[in-house]
């Protein structure tokens, strides 16, 4: 079945990383949504997706990433660095403690520090991998491709992918 | 450290010092007999000593492998080993983590609750995280054998070690030639193993460059040779398979004929072991030759998939061959831009076994699977041989298996294999034809890493 990613990055709280994440804010539409709307679109393996930021006092203190994706999470974080880099080399360096983007931009230290910043769900893993947690499924292991292929899903993904497209 | 490899690392063009490298990593040695030794360490200082003592034995890349040494003899020393030898931290901060947290039964395909899980490995003996290295001797023959192994066993006891026995009967992990390159399923094997290119300058546009295989070449060690303690050196994922050849004969008598009702009973064994394999017994490629082996093409490898057989009419997109090196077909975007590759070692072990009734005796295969990245390259190809899910030939069923060498077990997975023919596709289910005994990921460390590893004397 689907894995979760529940990507938990906490932010700098120095006043030009927060004026920085305003500006992602207020472009977000733009900037983050449409490319990475595209990009999930052809991937075809994510089932959904969204970010959502955890503010306190006025301060932005988390930003999750969250999404449910199909298969090897190696090939998915390898799929957003190299087609989604831009996006996470601003993401990252909002980042409390984050290495530079220099750094990061391998597949193995991407990987790793995707890992490090992803919290396993609670509960009793149900694909028997006990690194994962508990996530609900209504549609049991079905991947994206054979919820696309069977048509319901596929029309919205499809007409979001071409809506994008032509955007 | 070489001077060689150190002085132009961080430079454009390298030449690999082969004198730095394990042999079993550059060469591919032909002897007859190989046995593979595990140990677990006692304390550091000794283990160390152990090290210092095997390390003028151990045969390095630049010894020409025809004719071989003999003994050949290597190890690999597991991440738990490298712990227990009291690595330094900045050498041990080096390895990736994929190699740190060990085999992944996830991915390896290695199912919960089916007879290759982890629990049942080592014949259920010991533990993975005990072992702590392996020696791998290469012979000629079995008195070359003995003093080879005694020559190991000596020094592992003067260092306080523990051999591991991984049977019950109590023998040890020994692989004979079965004769001609046959494993045991009857194939031929040794026939597309990659060509690697070990200078820059010289590497050929078919040759795989040498960074995919050894480490200290990438980021931060390309940039600078203190975070290079690993150059040279490589990861290995031994692995004990044992294959089932009564299940795999009756199979071929029941379903051959079944599958190809015009051919007589025997050719349509064979051409159903071929669909397979997407290779006759005898090594032609079904690309080249779908009708019948031919002995002029038995070695061939110049063939694609994508425009020779892009419907799968002569290969069928689960057949081995064309799931582990799907060559010029086409990938899905989300996996790597090209295929990944390993360095394959193995010998089969075991006695032959001819016709279906299982004789109860253990034979199989020990394979060392070699590469710098183990998630890119060795868990890409698990994945792809648990589910055949990397390609859009695999569009309208993304559920099928590796027809030879999958977990039937695994979830999610529909253990039918498809074989697309001109009046349309035939399908029959498949079994389990292997199973997992046992797994290590080794590193193979260079000379240089191995000098350094048994001389200093890290926090303990």
């Amino acid at each position: 079945m689907a894995s979760a990613l529940n990507l938990t990055i906490p932010l700098k709280q120095d006043e030009h990383a927060q004026e920085m994440l305003r500006q992602m804010m207020a472009t977000f539409t733009e900037t983050v949504q449409k490319p990475l709307e595209k990009a999930l679109a052809e991937s075809k393996i994510v089932h959904f997706a969204r970010m959502v930021l955890i503010e306190e006092d006025q301060r932005g203190r988390y930003l999750l990433v969250l999404t449910e994706f199909d298969g090897d999470p190696m090939a998915y974080t390898e799929f957003f660095r190299t087609n989604l880099g831009p996006i996470f080399e601003q993401l990252f360096s909002l980042a409390e403690g984050a290495p530079s983007w220099e750094e990061l931009d391998s597949p193995e230290a991407f990987l790793e520090y995707n890992r490090s910043l992803n919290l396993r769900s609670m509960g009793t893993s149900a694909d028997g991998d006990e690194r994962h947690g508990y996530m609900f499924s209504a549609v049991g292991d079905k991947t994206v491709r054979e919820l696309i292929s069977q048509g319901g899903p596929t029309a919205s993904g499809d007409v979001a992918a071409a809506a994008v497209a032509a955007a | 450290m070489t001077e060689l490899s150190t002085a132009t690392a961080a430079q454009d063009a390298v030449r690999v010092d082969l004198g730095n490298v394990q042999g079993l990593v550059a060469r591919m040695y032909r002897q007859r007999v190989v046995r593979h030794l595990l140990f677990r360490f006692g304390g550091s200082a000794e283990a160390r000593g152990f090290l210092r003592g095997l390390l003028p034995h151990i045969t390095l890349a630049d010894a020409s492998p025809d004719p071989a040494p003999d003994p050949v003899v290597n190890v690999g020393i597991t991440y738990h080993g490298l712990q227990a030898l009291g690595a330094e931290p900045a050498l041990l901060d080096e390895l990736s983590s994929a190699f740190r947290e060990g085999p992944d039964p996830h991915q390896l395909g290695d199912a919960a609750e089916s007879a290759s899980a982890t629990e049942n490995w080592w014949e259920g003996r010991f533990s993975t995280e005990d072992v702590h290295c392996i020696v791998h001797l290469h012979v000629s023959c079995d008195e070359a054998l003995q003093t080879a192994s005694a020559l190991a066993r000596t020094l592992a006891q003067q260092s306080g070690m523990t051999e591991l026995i991984p049977r019950i009967d109590g023998t040890v992990l020994d692989a004979r030639s079965l004769g001609g390159g046959k494993l045991h399923f009857g194939y031929t094997d040794g026939i597309s193993h990659v060509d690697v290119g070990w200078d820059d300058e010289s590497r050929t546009p078919q040759q795989v460059d040498f960074r995919e295989f050894l480490l200290g070449y990438a980021g931060a060690a390309a940039r600078s040779d203190e975070n290079a303690l690993l150059r040279d050196g490589a990861y290995g994922a031994f692995r004990w398979i044992y294959q089932d050849v009564a299940t795999f004969n009756r199979f071929l008598g029941a379903e051959g004929p079944r599958m190809f009702p015009d051919r007589a009973p025997g050719d349509a064994e064979e051409l159903l072991a071929a669909k397979m394999m997407g290779r006759w017994r005898d090594g032609t490629p079904l690309v080249l030759s779908p009708d019948r082996p031919d002995p002029t093409m038995t070695r061939r490898n110049d063939f694609g998939y994508e425009h020779d057989d892009p419907d799968g009419l002569r290969c069928p997109f689960s057949a081995h061959i064309r799931v582990v090196n799907p060559r010029d077909q086409r990938l899905d975007p989300i996996v790597a831009k090209k295929v990944p590759a390993v360095i394959r070692r193995g010998m089969p072990y075991g006695p032959l076994l001819e016709g279906s009734e299982d004789d109860g005796v253990d034979r199989g295969l020990f394979g060392i699977f070699m590469c710098a990245d183990i998630r890119r390259q060795l868990y890409s190809l698990t994945g792809w041989i648990k589910l055949n899910d990397f390609s859009p030939v695999y569009d309208s069923n993304r559920r099928v298996q590796d027809a030879l060498f999958a977990n039937r077990a695994q979830p999610g997975a529909v253990a039918q294999f498809t074989i697309p023919g001109e009046g349309g596709e035939a399908n029959v289910m498949l079994p389990d034809f292997v199973r997992t005994k046992g797994t290590a990921f080794l590193l193979y460390p260079s000379k240089s890493t191995l000098q350094r590893l048994s001389e200093q004397a890290g926090p303990v």
